[in-house]
């Protein structure tokens, strides 16, 4: 593990941004970042079961891994970086000169442009569960890296739906291969999805033979935004869910209800209304109106 | 020769590290004079105090007899923030005193620094202002011997205070004559109000004998004359209505009763909704400049003319 970046603080010890290297740079160089937002955590977990796997392979290429960016939010358990609540993931490409979460940025845009393929991990946000994906452009040399990690879900995307200033959107701006990867809930710990998030960066350095394949096969369903079914909240409500994240749900399934909050009356009943497997759950049953309660992976 | 000494060191989860540190002036020997800042994070002219103080000690520390022992930031983690909570935990270090041996990082700053002070004569805790208001400077205790005492402080007014139901878990409560010393603008550095507190510090330092007059860069004789008021001499002035609280007076001036202390309007429409008027003749001894308020927010506290 080597220190690629510090910074000074105001009172506690210096910022360092942590970087591991495996390999013999004889192959492809693949760059996995994980912990810029410091409240999501499954990234760094996964990141770290990847590791136990790097060290028992020989490596053909490069394998750069940054499991933890946001210390200092990670401490917090704060999403952003905690001094002047910058968000790191939306300073890019950053400013060696800026302020901290622009330098930090920085570091890591430079660390990071050196490999051919760059991944970024998070997990959903604190307030909903999602089933590891892997979110892709519609084709291309990327779409085909987004296959080989075999995650649960490719969905992909036209365009760049994310923040322009984010790291796999300024890696896309200069045409290089960027992919999202997204599991679990922020602020807490799903070890099983992020076994499953461990196993696609593992079976994408297979398919790039950096390392030899040892993952087992995962099912994968490939879906564009035409192939998501999704439900809202029709009022501001107490949303029970009746189904888990990964879950395969038939037509007509109850796949949670609306209640009052005080009181318990039932307001609505969400259903299926296509066959598919749940990619997206809300964690925090307090909804307002209209916001994301289910997603569902359709399967055609 | 001063010497700097981690009295706790709060272990991150992610390898890092913060130090919570003590200066200590002068020798071992009595009188011990604590002065503690930065129990909040919001109030930095406590902190400001603190470090001025540190610097005029360290040019003259051959002139001192006892000991100055300054803690200038006991809660870093929120004051890097500017926040008053201590971070991840959100709890209020000044709420957790005595402290715990055992407990998570705050209860165990906390219990270290009740044990640190043991043995002091003095107990000063320097603040700011309340977060959303202006306050003259003014010293908070609740003993007779610590009134007296502040009497040296500079401030332009002594609060006597009956303990309220929290405050056995705050920090001045733990040593009967402890000085809590306010002032200022909530949450920032107002210039006069620090440098007025640390004369009135470098003063009480003569009073006690630590320090000789003549080492001091002022002369006591421009010192405040500091009011000694009793908990209900202070009336609070809170609004009936909900809006945007506009004042209308200067802080330090003396009002009437029935006098407009500002007004309530409505945020929509910019409808008044609400006259504030004093309750009473006295000294505007507080305001609010925070101007989103709620039913039965206070916006200003008037010390009442005896």
């Amino acid at each position: 593990m080597s220190v690629i970046f510090e910074m000074e603080s105001p009172l506690r010890t210096p910022y360092q941004l942590h970087q591991l290297e495996f390999g013999n740079g004889e192959g492809p160089t693949i760059a996995l970042v994980a912990g810029m937002h410091g409240n999501e955590l499954n990234g760094i977990h996964s990141l770290n079961m990847l590791i136990s796997v790097l060290r028992m392979q020989k490596i053909r290429g490069r394998v750069l891994l940054y499991p933890l960016v946001n210390t200092f939010g990670a401490d917090e358990c704060n999403k952003r970086f905690p001094f002047d609540q910058n968000d790191i993931n939306g300073a890019f490409p950053g400013n060696p000169n800026g302020h901290p979460a622009q330098r930090i940025a920085a570091a890591l845009y430079e660390a990071t442009a050196q490999a051919d393929i760059c991944i970024d991990i998070h997990s959903g946000a604190a307030h909903v569960r999602e089933l590891p994906q892997v979110r892709a452009p519609i084709s291309g040399l990327a779409l085909e890296y987004a296959r080989a990690m075999k995650l649960p879900v490719v969905w992909k995307r036209k365009g760049e739906y994310f923040s322009q200033r984010g790291l796999v959107a300024c890696w896309r701006q200069r045409e290089q291969i960027a992919l999202h990867v997204i599991g679990g809930r922020g602020v807490t710990l799903d070890n099983s999805l992020c076994s499953m998030m461990a196993s696609g960066f593992s079976n994408l350095l297979a398919y790039l033979n950096v390392t030899t394949a040892m993952s087992s096969v995962q099912e994968t369903i490939e879906v564009t935004k035409q192939e998501i079914e999704v439900h809202r909240a029709v009022c501001g409500a107490f949303f029970v869910p009746e189904v888990r994240v990964g879950e395969q749900v038939q037509r007509g399934r109850l796949l949670g209800y609306l209640q009052s909050p005080i009181g318990g009356e039932r307001i609505d009943e969400v259903r299926a209304m296509n066959k598919g497997i749940i990619m997206t759950l809300r964690a925090n049953p307090l909804v307002h109106a209209q916001e994301l309660l289910v997603r569902i992976a359709c399967i055609s | 020769m001063a010497e700097q000494s981690v009295v706790f060191e709060i272990e991150m989860p992610t390898g890092g590290s913060v130090e919570v540190v003590r200066h200590r002036f002068g020798s071992m020997s009595r009188p011990r004079v604590a002065i503690v800042s930065g129990i909040r994070g919001d109030a930095p002219e406590g902190m400001r105090i603190a470090l001025a103080l540190m610097m005029f000690l360290k040019n003259h520390e051959q002139h001192m007899q006892g000991c100055v022992d300054i803690y200038p930031c006991m809660n870093p983690l929120a004051a890097e923030q500017g926040i008053r909570l201590w971070p991840f935990f959100d709890v209020d270090l000044n709420r957790l005193f005595p402290g715990k041996e055992n407990g998570h990082p705050p209860a165990r700053v906390a219990h270290t620094l009740v044990q640190d002070l043991q043995k002091c004569d003095y107990v000063i805790e320097l603040r700011g202002a309340r977060p959303f208001f202006q306050e003259i400077t003014q010293a908070l205790v609740r003993s007779e011997e610590a009134a007296s005492l502040a009497m040296n402080l500079n401030v332009q007014l002594i609060w006597k205070r009956h303990p309220g139901p929290a405050a056995s878990k705050t920090f001045a409560y733990q040593f009967p004559n402890t000085i809590v010393l306010e002032g200022g603008v909530g949450n920032q550095l107002t210039e006069d109000v620090g440098e007025q507190l640390k004369n009135g510090l470098l003063n009480f330092l003569v009073q006690v004998g630590i320090l000789r007059e003549d080492v001091l860069p002022f002369s006591w004789v421009g010192m405040e004359r500091p009011v000694l008021v009793e908990g209900y001499s202070v009336e609070r002035i809170r609004v009936s209505r909900a809006g945007f609280f506009i004042p209308e007076v200067a802080l330090g001036s003396t009002i009437q009763k029935e006098e407009r202390i500002g007004t309530v309007v409505d945020i929509s429409s910019g409808n008044l909704r609400e006259e504030v008027l004093a309750s009473c003749d006295g000294l505007l001894m507080a305001l609010r400049v925070q101007p989103i308020v709620s039913l039965g927010t206070m916006v200003a506290r008037i010390l009442r003319t005896q």
